[in-house]
């Protein structure tokens, strides 16, 4: 039974991993075209390097994933926070609006923001597609993720920290700042490296925000698979995959803390 | 903190201020780094490539406001007079374009776009026939190798791609890619069928082109370009253009209606057609230029190759897929057919 039990868990992770791993070793092959191996080179990774326009649409990325995961976890935190510690009218509904965004197709979500734009734009003058729009799309989902996170930390909260805190005569920002801020800090971060990894590797969203001059990493993966997918690509993807596991193995370890 | 917020906001600040900008709307890798370095140190301008990997995703996005979003545009052959139609790119000013004169004959008036009017050709290739001469068990040299079940010479792929099959099929028959005759479809579609029981299905271009490399098939129909590109690793792939003819086609290059930089546009459009330039585009690409002021400047072995530059024999086979109007559905319908058997 137990070597059953075995077997199955291993066939489960090659399941979920091989081609992860097919990817990584493909990144170093020689062969450019085929999927033959030909030998070991990182030739693919220092061509990457040395190309200035790949480095931009790096660029690109990253600025999308600071900027919104920025915005993402202070306005998650606080929206957790007011979840956790207020009474109000619709506050169920709220906490279900919550859940709306992780579920929803990213499709449905990206051509809904991709319409909304381009309304808004109709009426303002505002909000061209670019890196501003992607943004404001990773914010929407990532905002719940985060707020999630937080509010499973704030659970595990001993509600009388903050009331020993009101009875000291802190204020309520100041309990927030100086009991609350620090005790759920670790859930804060956490969600932010969680929701750092879901911008970096975005696909449909980003497809359906972008505008001229903001294609990121994904979005150039993509568009070379039509032409055929290089080593380079795959080393492209490889580096990508490297730093969203990191993302999440960091934002584990931090969860564990307490 | 702070200082890290200002400074990303700075960053998107300046990319929105940059002047002297070139935005380029372009298949991925399809121009050498090299060629938009030189662009960009003669004309002090900054170029921005966004890239497409579908031309129906391009149009969908110029369509969507684009056309005044991007300076150049590379739309396939087929899209460009639609284009001009829809109003999404604007017809060419010549005087602006001194090397014009530079391009082959053929293409100073080619059939998509009469007299250049909207565009200006980039690269061309071919549809034939790509085979692993290793594996094959007959020769090829025909569009029987999928229609024909005596000329069957191992395990084969079609392209996916229904205008590029259904026309082989056409060609095979003897009749132009381009016939509406239903009856001549009809025929058409038996073939099909029939190579689709005989083969292993439809693949896209690069899909079919690994699938030949790794030895599952030994015969695919393809497009020029891909199979070039993988010969100097598998010198026994092998391309032709089939006896009976098979397709040419040119990725053009044209300005969108409303290009913000439309100057800038029309510099880089008569830079490509420079000999220099032009060339090292093919060399990278391993695709024909059509420019004929390019061809000393080409690697000698791309120039020898039959596979990029056909003799004059087999170019006279060639045939562009052309607009043919409300017949399409009988082709979408006929197509359907033959996928869902």
């Amino acid at each position: 039974m137990r070597l059953l039990l075995r077997i199955h868990t291993l066939l489960v992770l090659l399941f979920l991993y091989l081609p992860i791993a097919v990817i990584v070793v493909l990144s170093f092959n020689q062969s450019r075209f085929g999927v033959q191996w030909r030998g070991f080179t990182t030739a693919w990774y220092e061509k990457l390097f040395n190309n200035p326009r790949i480095a931009l649409y790096a660029e690109n990325t990253l600025v999308v994933a600071v900027v919104s995961t920025l915005i993402a976890t202070v306005l998650g935190t606080l929206l957790a926070v007011g979840l956790y510690r207020y009474r109000f009218r619709g506050k169920g509904l709220l906490r279900f609006l919550l859940y709306v965004p992780v579920v929803i197709p990213d499709i449905v979500m990206g051509v809904a923001l991709l319409l909304f734009f381009a309304w808004v734009r109709e009426a303002t003058g505002f909000f061209r597609l670019s890196l501003f729009t992607i943004i404001l799309g990773h914010v929407t989902f990532q905002l719940a993720y985060v707020a999630l996170v937080v509010k499973s930390r704030l659970a595990s909260l001993d509600p009388a920290l903050e009331e020993a805190a009101a009875d000291l005569g802190a204020g309520g920002f100041a309990t927030f700042r100086y009991v609350t801020l620090p005790l759920i800090w670790p859930g804060v971060l956490a969600g932010a490296l969680l929701a750092f990894s879901l911008s970096l590797d975005d696909f449909v969203i980003t497809f359906f925000t972008a505008g001229p001059g903001s294609t990121t990493l994904p979005l150039y993966i993509f568009g070379s698979v039509k032409r055929g997918v290089t080593p380079e690509i795959h080393a492209l993807s490889s580096i990508l995959i490297a730093a969203s596991m990191a993302g999440v193995l960091l934002g584990r370890a931090l969860l564990r803390r307490r | 903190m702070k200082r890290a917020i200002a400074l990303l906001l700075l960053a998107l600040l300046g990319s929105a201020w940059a002047r002297g900008e070139l935005r380029l709307f372009n298949w991925a890798d399809y121009i050498p780094e090299e060629v938009v370095a030189e662009f960009e140190r003669r004309y002090q301008a900054r170029v921005i490539i966004d890239t497409f990997e579908a031309p129906e995703a391009m149009l969908a996005k110029l369509a969507a406001g684009g056309d005044a979003e991007y300076d150049v545009v590379v739309p396939p052959d087929y899209y460009v007079l639609e284009m001009a139609r829809a109003g999404l790119i604007r017809e060419l000013d010549h005087t602006k374009l001194k090397n014009l004169k530079n391009l082959a004959p053929e293409f100073q008036d080619p059939q998509y776009d009469p007299k250049n009017r909207h565009s200006i050709p980039y690269l061309w290739g071919t549809t034939g026939i790509a085979y692993d001469s290793e594996a094959v068990k007959k020769p090829v040299d025909s569009w029987a190798v999928f229609f024909d079940p005596e000329a069957y010479a191992g395990p084969c792929f079609l392209l996916d791609e229904m205008r590029e099959t259904i026309g082989a099929a056409l060609k095979y028959l003897g009749y132009s890619l381009n016939d509406t005759d239903p009856a001549h479809l009809e025929e058409a579609k038996a073939l099909l069928v029939g190579a689709k029981k005989r083969c292993l299905g439809f693949a896209g271009g690069i899909e079919a082109r690994s699938r030949l490399l790794a030895g599952d098939a030994a015969v695919v129909h393809a497009y020029s370009g891909d199979i070039v590109q993988i010969q100097e690793e598998a010198p026994q792939v092998k391309y032709l253009v089939p006896k009976e003819g098979g397709t040419i086609w040119t990725d053009a290059v044209a300005i969108p209606k409303r290009a913000p930089h439309p100057e800038l546009a029309y510099a880089f459009l008569d830079f490509i057609l420079e000999p220099e330039i032009a060339a090292k585009i093919a060399n990278y690409n391993a695709y024909a230029t059509p420019v004929a002021a390019a061809l000393p400047y080409l690697d000698p072995e791309l120039k020898a190759n039959p596979a990029i530059f056909p003799p004059e024999e087999v170019r006279k086979k060639l045939e562009y897929i052309r607009d043919i109007g409300d017949a399409i559905r009988l082709y979408d319908r006929i197509w359907t057919e033959v996928k869902a058997r």
